[in-house]
């Protein structure tokens, strides 16, 4: 059974690269390198499962969505990848979980893991690509170009990660320089005990700088995140409060927020200028931070306008 | 013929079951070819309507060749009537989405033969149960049940045995490179999965238990490098010891278990060998399995030889009696039974490797009961009745808790794992990881738990703090 329907492939595959060039539809394997230099053969993207949220939304917007059949628990958009059946949650993966939905290829990010459960998916013969996500102007447009290449949708991604690339070029705000650029600071918020300060390895990190504002992390030395003390918040005097959604429902919205530290003492508590998006639109350098930048240009520009 | 030693390890401590059996062996030969012929004429009325048009679909359906132990079968169609001739091989046909017409009893006494591991595929499958001694086939009765194929990898027939099956039947065998009932459970899964034209199905059958052996090896992590044994006492002093090239030793090993070369050497590559009790030390394991009853384990137990041993000091002797499901599924080691046994038998033996008494006595009783409290109320799937008491505020939050449980076990239960407790007058800090299904997703955070009155009791301030860090924030 097995030879005549690879026979069948092979013979669909000779007639596909004679009559056409619709790269999108060919069933020959295709082999990238991924973002840790290893070479991925991947047979058939007919099985996608995306092991991140923002990867998974990545896919969708490369036309596969139907090809998805699973994601994992940080997978909140688009509404039809949420609502797949889910393997966990992608820092804490198990192999079962995976192999039980028979996927042709896993798409990861450097946060997937524990390490050991990715060797064994590898061992176990699942093409595992890990795409790049670097917080940065160019992350997103890289990631949306490594994702296409493993599914051999180059074509498709270029258009998107092109158009990306104009979104972020247009929204990004030349340095002002002045004294009128707003502090922001943000925020990962989980309940009333874990308050941490996002730093410069975080996606907030370039996008605030970009869209105009001034990060607070930078001040206060912060690269990871970081518990926040109320005493440094105060040195800081942040105009602006960022903070993923998630976050704000866990300490019940801005009121919530404001009873957290000394945020109420801030510019921003004051005038209770809290900024909140979806975690994985805020975090995930993904399809939707051209426009995210420019709501958050939009904003702090205003915010200056005030000052 | 090769002695099946493997297969009477098992056979001689269920002789008493099997004399049983055979007293009773007309009852269950009439009971067997009622509930066949009845069968038969189901599927024939099925078929009626269903064969005609698949062979005009498919009239040059091309036939499958497998290679076994006694030659090339070739097998055209999609066999329908399949009987299952090897000692647990209702399993991976089971998993393949197909009931056969007739199965094998080994041990257990289940209906249909088939062990709690199976239901789920057993479904509402009525299977025939054959319980034929090893070495006496009823043909008649095979025959009778007019199979369109025998599955005979785990049956230890002899070539004179195929023969005569292979008339009545296209039949396979184990593969011509294994010894009978040594057959690698993948390779055995995989041919029956050719021989079924299911051979997509198998390899992802095979690919979700060798996942779920590689799971278990990592979540429980006191198997790597642990010594081990599986012996079955006698009853008269002597203990069969199991030999390391058979499916459960290599299902074992899998997970991480190490087989001491110093049993291996005595051993060597049969399936099974009688140990003396001069050779007790041979077992002395990090952790030693024993098929025993109370009486058999007593008389162990009270045995100066064994008393002299540290896996019987320290408590690391796993005994299972023979009726235990977990007995069952690693005398069966199958594609199914390995995946239970990854749920069920990995975690144990780490629990026996860790040893309870030995890690207990690192804690002192207060410490272990605040521990023990924080533990019950931060679970997501622990008892409602156990968390109640150590939880602030407790009838006011079960509805909190309900969601908490759902939210968890989207997840594979979330639970925390205490590595430390530090208590300080009336407040305890515990350490801890969290556990999303059987992988730490945070480690070294800490919380406290406070003793009011006698008992630890976890404020509902930090309860719902940490259920809105779970993403199913407190209700109200």
């Amino acid at each position: 059974m097995s030879d005549s329907a690879s026979a069948t492939a092979s013979a669909a595959a000779e007639e596909s690269t004679t009559t056409t060039s619709t790269a999108d539809t060919e069933p020959e394997p295709i082999t990238v390198v991924d973002e840790t230099g290893s070479e991925v053969v991947i047979e058939s993207v007919e099985r996608i499962i995306p092991l991140d949220g923002t990867v998974a939304e990545v896919v969708f917007a490369l036309g596969l969505g139907d090809n998805v059949v699973a994601t994992d628990l940080s997978a909140t958009y688009p509404a039809e990848a949420d609502a797949l059946p889910e393997i966990g949650y992608q820092r804490s993966l198990t192999a079962e979980s995976i192999a039980a939905f028979a996927p042709t290829v896993l798409l990861a990010t450097d946060i997937a893991g524990p390490p050991e459960v990715l060797d064994d998916l590898r061992r176990l013969g699942y093409p595992l690509v890990i795409v790049p996500n670097e917080s940065s102007p160019t992350g997103p447009a890289d990631k949306i170009r490594a994702v296409a290449a493993a599914l051999g949708v180059e074509e498709r991604g270029e258009e998107l990660a092109s158009e990306l690339e104009a979104t972020i070029d247009t929204a990004t705000a030349a340095p002002s320089g002045d004294e009128t650029a707003p502090v922001v600071v943000a925020l990962y918020v989980r309940g009333a005990s874990t308050q941490l300060v996002l730093g410069e390895d975080a996606a907030t990190h370039w996008l605030i700088e970009a869209a105009g504002g001034v990060d607070a992390s930078v001040e206060l030395g912060i690269t990871e995140a970081t518990p926040i003390s109320a005493e440094a918040l105060l040195t800081v005097e942040p105009d602006i409060i960022l903070v993923p959604q998630a976050g704000l429902d866990s300490v019940g919205g801005i009121d919530g927020l404001l009873e957290v530290g000394a945020l109420s003492q801030t510019p921003a508590g004051k005038n209770r200028a809290v900024l909140t998006f979806d975690d994985q639109l805020l975090l995930g350098n993904g399809p939707r931070t051209g426009d995210l930048l420019t709501e958050l240009a939009e904003a702090f520009a205003a915010a200056s306008v005030e000052q | 013929m090769r002695s099946p030693n493997w297969l009477n390890l098992l056979v001689a401590a269920v002789a008493l079951a099997l004399v049983a059996a055979a007293c009773g062996s007309d009852d269950s030969t009439d009971a067997a070819s009622d509930s066949a012929s009845a069968s038969a004429s189901a599927s024939e009325s099925e078929s009626a309507s269903a064969s005609e048009p698949a062979e005009t679909d498919e009239p040059n359906a091309e036939a499958v060749a497998i290679s076994h132990k006694f030659g090339d079968v070739a097998i055209s169609g999609t066999p329908e009537r399949v009987i299952t001739l090897g000692y647990s091989e209702q399993d991976p046909v089971l998993a393949l989405g197909v009931t056969p017409v007739a199965v094998r009893e080994w041990f257990g006494g289940f209906d249909h033969a088939t062990w709690p591991w199976a239901q789920d595929e057993l479904g509402a499958g009525t299977p025939t149960v054959l319980d034929m001694p090893f070495g006496e086939l009823n043909y008649e009765t095979i025959a009778g049940l007019e199979p369109d194929l025998i599955v005979a990898t785990h049956a230890g027939i002899t070539q004179e045995e195929y023969d005569i099956l292979a008339d009545i039947a296209p039949t396979i065998a184990e593969s011509a490179d294994v010894p009978a009932f040594g057959m690698a459970w993948q390779d055995q899964t995989r041919m029956i999965g050719e021989a079924l034209g299911l051979a997509d199905e198998a390899d992802q059958a095979v690919a979700v238990t060798e996942a779920a052996v590689l799971d278990a090896a990592r979540a429980n992590e006191a198997l790597d490098g642990a010594t081990f044994a599986w012996a079955n006492p006698t009853g008269t002093g002597t203990y069969w010891v199991v030999g390391s090239n058979t499916p459960p030793m290599r299902f074992l090993q899998d997970l991480g278990l190490v087989y001491p070369d110093e049993v291996a050497d005595v051993v060597g590559d049969a399936d099974s060998l009688e140990l003396s009790s001069e050779q007790i030390g041979l077992l002395d394991v990090d952790v030693l399995i024993v098929q025993a009853d109370a009486e058999v384990r007593a008389g162990m137990e009270a045995d100066p030889l064994w008393q002299a041993t540290s896996v019987m000091g320290e408590n690391r002797i796993l005994w299972l009696e023979i009726d235990d499901p977990i007995y069952g599924a690693l005398s069966f080691s199958t594609v199914l039974s390995i995946d239970f046994m990854a749920d069920e038998l990995a975690p144990l033996l780490d629990a026996t490797i860790s040893g309870g008494a030995a890690s207990d006595a690192d804690v002192d009783p207060e410490s272990q009961a605040a521990i023990d409290a924080f533990v019950a109320v931060y679970d997501s799937s622990a008892d409602w009745a156990t968390k109640a008491p150590h939880l602030e505020d407790a009838d006011a939050l079960e509805a909190s808790n309900e969601a908490y449980r759902e939210g968890g076990d989207g997840l594979g239960g979330i639970r925390l794992e205490a590595t430390a407790a530090e208590i300080s007058g009336d407040v305890a800090t515990i350490t801890y990881d969290v556990i999303f299904g059987e992988n730490a997703a945070y480690n070294d955070l800490s919380r406290e738990i406070t003793l009011i009155d006698g008992t630890w009791v976890v404020s509902r301030d930090d309860y719902c703090d940490f259920l809105a860090t779970a993403r199913t924030p407190c209700q109200g």
